[in-house]
């Protein structure tokens, strides 16, 4: 945990950067979570919504990248306090393709709601609930500065993989049968990538929770 | 807020300096904001320090010293024959480099310009060196505490005095000049504190060679080389994205280091 400093406009400083970072957290849960709504609840209006909201990720990312550089340029901070600020930008490049990759899974439900045919499966939904739990595992440690998240979210990265596995099995098995289907069928593919892409995000971010907290760069170390 | 708030209150127009009739300053302008700090930095002989000096006519035109342009201080021409010397210096404090305390206690050092200003009601200025005290962060409720000698004290406590001493006639404008130069980064700290306290609630013009202390602590920053102002703006513009490559190569080191 990071000590306070008694210089007031620093501390202004971090306080703020740290308050747009917890909303740019909130909002990339948001975002998956609304997105796969939008594909498993056939809700086009939620779906609208993410896409939305992807230029206000964009613009978090911008004035991040403002303050951290004013932070460095100004403050000149040292060992957490660089390590808080290197990780928050770090964070935010991470959180930003998180949400790049919510408004791809937005629009695979955009595309897919209004018309009938194959529907995401039970595997789909799993690996949906996996990445969302590891979204939410991931803001939380982030808040708690709880290293032990690295552990969780390289877990349920794991049972990510296992089930993208499975998907893309059971879409091969679909474009033999469902021919016709095949347009849906690569749809339900990009929304399987997706998933699994959004949990390597959320490896780096536990990674770098570690980082910020005990300066421990783990990252390449699996 | 108010207008006056809002407003400039120390502004310079068109100052240009000769000492010996060579130039030292040319066409400064500049403005010192109603509250916050305005850094001042540049390279050795870039005229940071004659422009402070003028500015509260420390620096005084004579034969050899010829000073045009304006000074204006709430509208007032700071360099009009009306204005007399003491209310100019009253009215723009100035805190040198090194602290230098006057004979006697602390509670004298911050009561000397009061008495000079007349204040002659114990009251009040009791009441004005409490008030000074406590900006800068040395006062204490306790009576023989206040009635030690200055000399005791640290050397950065000692600084913190000689501002209180000024703030104590409840200047529109403070002007630092180096004032840390001379403390180790403890005492610098607490001195930045009570610069950014005092910058609250009136204007402080600071010159500094410290170029991570103007980053950290002014609004607004002055880059001078050559008696000319190079480039001046918001401080987390000009440390992150500076206009000018002259102004990029100070802030980097790479001036004066003779460069092929």
């Amino acid at each position: 945990m990071r000590l306070r400093s008694p210089d007031a406009r620093y501390e202004a400083a971090l306080d703020g950067l740290a308050d747009q970072l917890g909303q740019a957290l909130v909002l990339a849960e948001s975002m998956v979570q609304e997105a796969l709504a939008s594909v498993f609840e056939r809700d086009t209006e939620r779906g609208r919504r993410v896409l939305d909201d992807d230029a206000r990720m964009d613009a978090l990312e911008v004035e991040i990248d403002r303050r951290v550089l004013a932070v460095l340029a100004l403050h000149r901070p040292v060992a957490t306090d660089l390590r808080w600020v290197v990780t928050t930008s770090r964070a935010m490049t991470d959180l930003e393709r998180i949400g790049d990759l919510a408004g791809a899974i937005a629009r695979v439900g955009l595309e897919l709601s209004p018309h009938v045919g194959l529907q995401p499966d039970g595997v789909m939904r799993e690996l949906g609930q996996e990445v969302t739990e590891g979204l939410t595992e991931l803001r939380e440690g982030w808040h708690r500065d709880d290293v032990t998240v690295l552990g969780r979210v390289r877990e349920a990265k794991d049972r990510v993989g296992e089930l993208t596995e499975q998907a893309r099995s059971s879409r091969l098995r679909d474009l033999a049968a469902y021919p016709d289907q095949a347009h849906r069928i690569l749809a339900l593919a990009e929304l399987a990538a997706a998933l699994a892409r959004i949990a390597e995000h959320l490896e780096n971010l536990a990674e770098q929770t570690v980082y910020r907290v005990e300066g421990r760069d783990l990252r390449h170390s699996r | 807020m108010s207008q006056r708030q809002l407003t400039p209150r120390l502004v310079v127009r068109a100052l240009s300096l000769r000492v010996a009739d060579a130039p030292v300053l040319q066409g400064v302008h500049l403005e010192v904001p109603a509250r916050g700090v305005l850094a001042v930095i540049g390279p050795a002989g870039s005229g940071k320090t004659a422009l402070l000096r003028l500015l509260n006519r420390t620096l005084a035109r004579g034969p050899t010293v010829q000073v045009e342009g304006q000074i204006l201080l709430d509208g007032d021409d700071l360099y009009s024959e009306r204005q007399r010397l003491r209310r100019v210096r009253q009215r723009v404090g100035h805190v040198f480099p090194d602290p230098v305390p006057f004979p006697g206690t602390i509670a004298d050092n911050v009561a000397y310009g009061l008495a000079l200003d007349r204040v002659a009601d114990r009251t009040q200025r009791d009441l004005k060196i409490e008030r000074a005290l406590k900006t800068v962060g040395l006062w204490t409720r306790d009576r023989a505490e206040l009635m030690r000698p200055a000399d005791d004290l640290s050397r950065g406590d000692l600084q913190l005095l000689c501002i209180a001493r000024t703030l104590a006639l409840d200047p529109v404008v403070l002007l630092l000049e180096n004032v840390t130069r001379s403390l180790d980064p403890v005492a610098t700290r607490r001195v930045e504190r009570c610069i950014r306290a005092v910058a609250e609630h009136r204007g402080v013009l600071m010159l500094t060679h410290d170029l991570a202390q103007a980053a950290r602590l002014s609004d607004e920053v002055v880059y001078l080389e050559d008696g000319r102002v190079i480039e001046q703006g918001a401080t987390a513009q000009v440390f992150t994205h500076p206009r000018l490559q002259q102004t990029e190569d100070f802030l980097a080191g790479r001036t004066g280091e003779g460069l092929a």
